[in-house]
C-alpha cells in the first residue's frame, strides 16, 4: 500500500491534476449554475427611433418550475449605441446576453435607410451574433414581430425563422441571412436581398388559433392581380390585434440601404433564369379554345437553364436558353369536357404565346428593377468577369459608372415550353 | 532503435504540423491581402517547402545518427551551430504564442465568451511538459493513436462544406508581384519541416519507408489546399470575416441550424491538433535549449519554455491583433530563413558531406 502510494506521489500528472481540483473544485461547488447568469437570446430585433435604438431580445430563461409559455419572454434596451442598448438590455434582464443561439434578427427599415452593415457591425464582430441567423427586415417596430412571434411560437409552435425559411427556399433561392447579406454587400455590386415581413391588425379575438388564409409564401402569377399573401396570426391570448404576415416578399439592398420592396412576382422574375427556382404557378387567362374562354394554371415543373456571356461589337451580350417544364394544375371555366394530362399532354400555341409573353414580361419588369436600383443580385458581373474577363474588365474601364454595367448588357432570352 | 520514431510517425508528426497556423485565421488573412489567389500563393509556398523532404532524407542517409546540432558544428564551428539554434528557438517560441493565440481566441468565441487565459493554460501546459519529459516516442505514439481522430474530423469538417452551397472562387484577380509578395508575407506560417530536421538522429529511416514521409507530407498539403478551397468556395468575398476556416466551414448554413451544436467536431478536431502542436513546439524548444546550453537537465529547459511562454503570451495577450499583424511585417524574414533559406543550407552540407565520402572511398 505504502509502496503504491509513493509511486502515486511520484507521479507528477497526478500531482497536478490533484493540484487543479483542489484550485477549481471548490469555486465550482458554490458558485451559481450558468443558467442564472446567462439568458438565451433566441431571436433580436433592432429598431430606431430619431438617434436612439432599441434592442429587443426573444429570450428563453432555462428555469425548470415554469411552462412552455412562461420562459419566452421579450426584453429591450434603449440606447444611443447598439452595444449600449445591449448592455441597458442586459440590465433589464438581470443576466448576461450570449447572442450565439439567435437564430432571428430582425431590423426595422427605417435601419436601412442608412447603411446597415454600420448598425449590425457590434452585433456581429464583438457580441458573437452568429453569421447563420436569419435576417429580415420589418415595417414594423421589430420589438412587436417578436412579441408577436413569441405568441405565435407558444399558441402554433411555428418560429419566425421557419416562416421565413420557406420564402427563402421558395423564393428568394438563397439564404436571408446575415451571411448571405454580407455575401452581397461585398460582392461587385454591393446588393444583397433580404426577407421582409409586416405585421397587421387583426379584427376580433382570434385567441388561441393560428389563421392562414392564404398560400403562405408560395407565388401566383397572376394578370391584373396581386399575389395573395399568407397570414400567421399571432394568437395571443384575450383578442390578439396583430398578426405577422407572410407576403413572400423581400427588400433590395444596395451599399447597405433599403432600395426597393419586393413582391413575389418581382422575386420571381429575378429568379427565372435559377434551375432552383421552380414550383411558381403561372396563370394564363381567357385563352381561347375550341371557341370558348378558359383560364389555365400552371406550375413550373423543372427548368433547363444554359446561358451565355459574350462580348459584341463591344456591347456585352447576356443570353439564355430556358426549357421550362410546365404541369397543367387547374382549368377554370366551362371545363367539363376538359381533362388534364390527356387533351393538355400537349401544349396548344395560343397558350404557349400567351405564357411566353407573360415569362418575358415577368423577366424584364425584373430586370428594369435591377436596372433601376444598379443591384445586381443575380450575378450577371459575376458571369462576365469569369466568362469574358478581359473585355468586361475593359468595358467597366470604359464607362463611367461601374454600377451602370447592368444599363449596357442586352439580354435575350430564348424559351422553350414543354408539357410535363 | 530504442527512442526512436518511426518513418509513419515522423510523417504523422509533419502533417500534424503542416496544420499549424494554417487552418484558422491564416485563409482569412491571406484572402484579404490575394482574394482567391491565395490558393496559388499557397500552392507556391508548398512547393517550395516541399524540397526540405528530399533534403531531409539525404540528409539522413548522408549522416546516419548525428544530431544536427553536431552536424552544424562540423560545417559551420560551434559559435554559428549555437546562433542557428538560437534562431530556432525563437521560431519556435513565437510559432507555439502564435497558435495558441489563435486557438484560444477560437475556444473564447466558441465556448466561453470571457476570458479564460488561465484555465486554457491550465488545461495545455501539463500535457506539453509531461509529454516532453516523456520523450519524442510517446509523444510521436500518442499522435499515431488519435491521428484517426484527426483525420476524420478534419475530413469530415470539409465533407459538410460540400453539402452548402458553394461557387468556383475567382483565380488570377490580384497581380503576379502581390502573389509573390504573399509568400514572403505569411512564410511565418510555414518552415513546419525545421521539426523534422531538429529531430533528425531520432527517426529511425529506412529507405524503403521514405515513401511514408512522402505520402503524410503530400497529404497534408492536399488537406490544407482542399480547406482553402472549400473555404473560399463557400463564403467568397466575405471569406476576409471568417477567422476560424476549419470551423467555419461547419457553420453558416441555415439547413445544419437544426443539428445543434455540430461545431463540437471541429472543437474536438482543433484540440487535438492543438495539443500536439504545442507539445513539438515544447518538445523542440527544450531541445534547442540543451543544444545551446548542454549542461542543462531537460526539466529545468521544459520550466524554462513555461516562464518564457507565460510571459510573452501575457505581453501579447491583450494584443492578438499586434502579434498577428508581427507575422505579416516582422518575423516574415525569420520565415523565410526558416522555411526555405535552411534547407539549402542543409543540402549543400549533405552534398559536401556525400562528395567527401565518395572521394574516401
Amino acid at each position: 500500500m505504502k509502496k503504491q502510494l509513493r509511486k502515486f506521489a511520484k507521479n507528477p500528472m497526478l500531482i497536478i491534476f490533484l493540484i487543479i481540483l483542489f484550485i477549481f473544485m471548490p469555486p465550482a461547488l458554490v458558485s451559481p449554475g450558468q443558467n442564472r447568469e446567462r439568458g438565451v437570446v433566441i431571436a433580436i430585433g433592432i429598431d430606431k427611433e430619431d438617434d436612439e435604438y432599441e434592442i429587443s431580445l426573444l429570450t428563453f430563461i432555462p428555469t425548470p418550475e415554469q411552462s412552455y409559455k412562461q420562459m419566452n419572454s421579450v426584453i429591450s434596451g434603449k440606447g444611443d449605441t447598439i452595444a449600449k442598448s445591449l448592455y441597458n438590455a442586459e440590465i433589464v434582464m438581470g443576466r448576461k446576453i450570449g447572442l450565439s443561439h439567435a437564430k432571428t434578427t430582425v431590423v426595422n427599415e427605417k435601419l436601412l435607410e442608412d447603411d446597415v452593415s454600420k448598425h449590425i457591425d457590434y452585433l456581429s464582430r464583438f457580441a458573437s451574433l452568429s453569421e447563420n441567423t436569419i435576417f429580415v427586415c420589418t415595417s414594423s417596430p421589430a420589438k412587436e414581430i417578436l412579441t408577436t412571434s413569441s405568441s405565435l411560437q407558444s399558441t402554433v409552435g411555428l418560429q419566425l425563422e421557419e416562416m421565413i425559411a420557406y420564402n427563402a427556399k421558395n423564393l428568394y433561392i438563397s439564404d436571408t441571412s446575415l451571411e448571405a447579406f454580407y455575401k452581397g454587400y461585398y460582392s461587385r455590386s454591393s446588393a444583397s436581398l433580404i426577407g421582409y415581413l409586416s405585421l397587421t391588425d387583426v379584427e376580433g379575438d382570434k385567441s388561441g388559433s393560428a389563421q392562414s388564409t392564404g398560400q403562405g409564401g408560395s407565388t401566383q402569377v397572376d394578370e391584373g392581380s396581386d399575389t395573395s399573401g399568407g397570414e400567421s396570426s399571432s394568437g395571443q391570448g384575450g383578442g390578439s390585434k396583430k398578426q405577422i404576415t407572410n407576403n413572400g416578399e423581400a427588400v433590395l439592398i444596395k451599399n447597405g440601404k433599403l432600395v426597393e420592396k419586393l413582391s413575389a412576382d418581382s422575386l420571381n422574375g429575378i429568379n427565372l433564369l435559377n434551375r432552383k427556382s421552380v414550383n411558381q404557378i403561372i396563370t394564363v387567362k381567357d385563352v381561347d379554345y375550341n371557341g370558348k374562354k378558359y383560364d389555365f394554371s400552371y406550375r413550373i415543373k423543372n427548368k433547363k437553364i444554359t446561358t451565355a456571356t459574350k462580348f459584341e461589337n463591344g456591347n456585352p451580350i447576356y443570353s439564355s436558353y430556358l426549357i421550362l417544364g410546365l404541369e397543367l394544375v387547374e382549368i377554370e371555366g366551362e371545363h367539363e369536357k376538359l381533362k388534364i394530362n390527356t387533351e393538355f399532354s400537349e401544349m396548344p400555341p395560343q397558350i404557349k404565346q400567351k405564357i411566353d409573353e407573360k415569362i418575358k414580361s415577368q423577366f424584364t419588369d425584373a430586370i428594369n428593377i435591377l436596372r433601376k436600383n444598379k443591384a445586381d443580385v443575380i450575378g450577371i458581373h459575376n458571369k462576365f468577369f469569369r466568362n469574358n474577363r478581359g473585355e468586361y474588365k475593359k468595358f467597366i474601364k470604359d464607362i463611367p459608372q461601374k454600377d451602370d454595367f447592368l444599363d449596357y448588357v442586352n439580354f435575350k432570352l430564348n424559351l422553350e415550353l414543354k408539357s410535363d | 532503435m530504442k527512442n526512436k520514431i518511426s518513418m509513419r510517425q515522423a510523417g504523422i508528426l509533419i502533417l500534424i504540423l503542416i496544420f499549424s497556423n494554417k487552418v484558422l485565421l491564416l485563409p482569412a488573412l491571406m484572402f484579404d491581402y490575394v482574394k482567391g489567389d491565395a490558393v496559388i500563393s499557397l500552392i507556391l509556398i508548398f512547393a517550395l517547402e516541399f524540397i526540405s523532404v528530399p533534403i531531409l532524407l539525404k540528409l539522413k542517409q548522408t549522416f546516419q545518427d548525428q544530431k544536427l546540432y553536431d552536424i552544424l558544428q562540423k560545417y559551420l564551428t560551434k559559435y554559428v551551430a549555437k546562433v542557428l539554434y538560437v534562431i530556432f528557438l525563437i521560431f519556435i517560441m513565437l510559432k507555439a504564442i502564435l497558435t495558441f493565440s489563435i486557438v484560444y481566441v477560437y475556444f473564447k468565441q466558441q465556448i466561453y465568451q470571457e476570458e479564460f487565459v488561465s484555465i486554457a493554460l491550465i488545461a495545455f501546459l501539463p500535457i506539453m511538459n509531461h509529454a516532453t519529459i516523456s520523450g519524442l516516442k510517446p509523444m510521436a505514439r500518442t499522435m499515431e493513436l488519435f491521428f484517426f481522430v484527426i483525420l476524420c474530423g478534419f475530413l469530415f469538417c470539409l465533407g459538410i462544406a460540400v453539402y452548402t452551397p458553394l461557387s468556383v472562387p475567382d483565380f488570377f484577380v490580384a497581380s503576379a508581384g502581390k502573389i509573390f509578395n504573399s509568400i514572403y508575407r505569411y512564410a511565418f506560417a510555414f518552415g513546419d519541416f525545421i521539426f523534422l530536421f531538429m529531430m533528425i538522429e531520432k527517426i529511425d529511416y529506412k529507405k524503403s519507408e521514405e515513401k511514408k514521409i512522402y505520402f503524410y507530407a503530400i497529404l497534408g498539403y492536399v488537406l490544407v489546399i482542399l480547406l482553402f478551397v472549400l473555404f473560399y468556395a463557400k463564403y467568397e468575398m466575405t471569406s476576409f470575416m471568417h477567422n476560424d476556416a476549419l470551423a467555419d466551414l461547419l457553420a453558416y448554413s441555415v439547413r445544419f441550424n437544426a443539428i445543434g451544436r455540430l461545431d463540437i467536431i471541429a472543437i474536438l478536431t482543433l484540440l487535438f491538433t492543438t495539443i500536439f502542436q504545442m507539445e513539438i513546439f515544447c518538445y523542440a524548444f527544450c531541445d534547442s535549449l540543451i543544444n545551446i546550453f548542454p549542461l542543462m537537465d531537460k526539466r529545468y529547459s521544459v520550466a524554462i519554455f513555461d516562464v518564457f511562454f507565460l510571459i510573452l503570451y501575457y505581453v501579447f495577450i491583450g494584443n492578438y491583433e499586434i502579434m498577428v499583424d508581427a507575422t505579416v511585417t516582422y518575423f516574415p524574414p525569420l520565415g523565410i530563413f526558416i522555411a526555405f533559406v535552411f534547407p539549402i543550407l542543409i543540402w549543400i552540407i549533405s552534398r559536401i558531406e556525400r562528395r567527401k565520402n565518395e572521394k574516401t572511398t
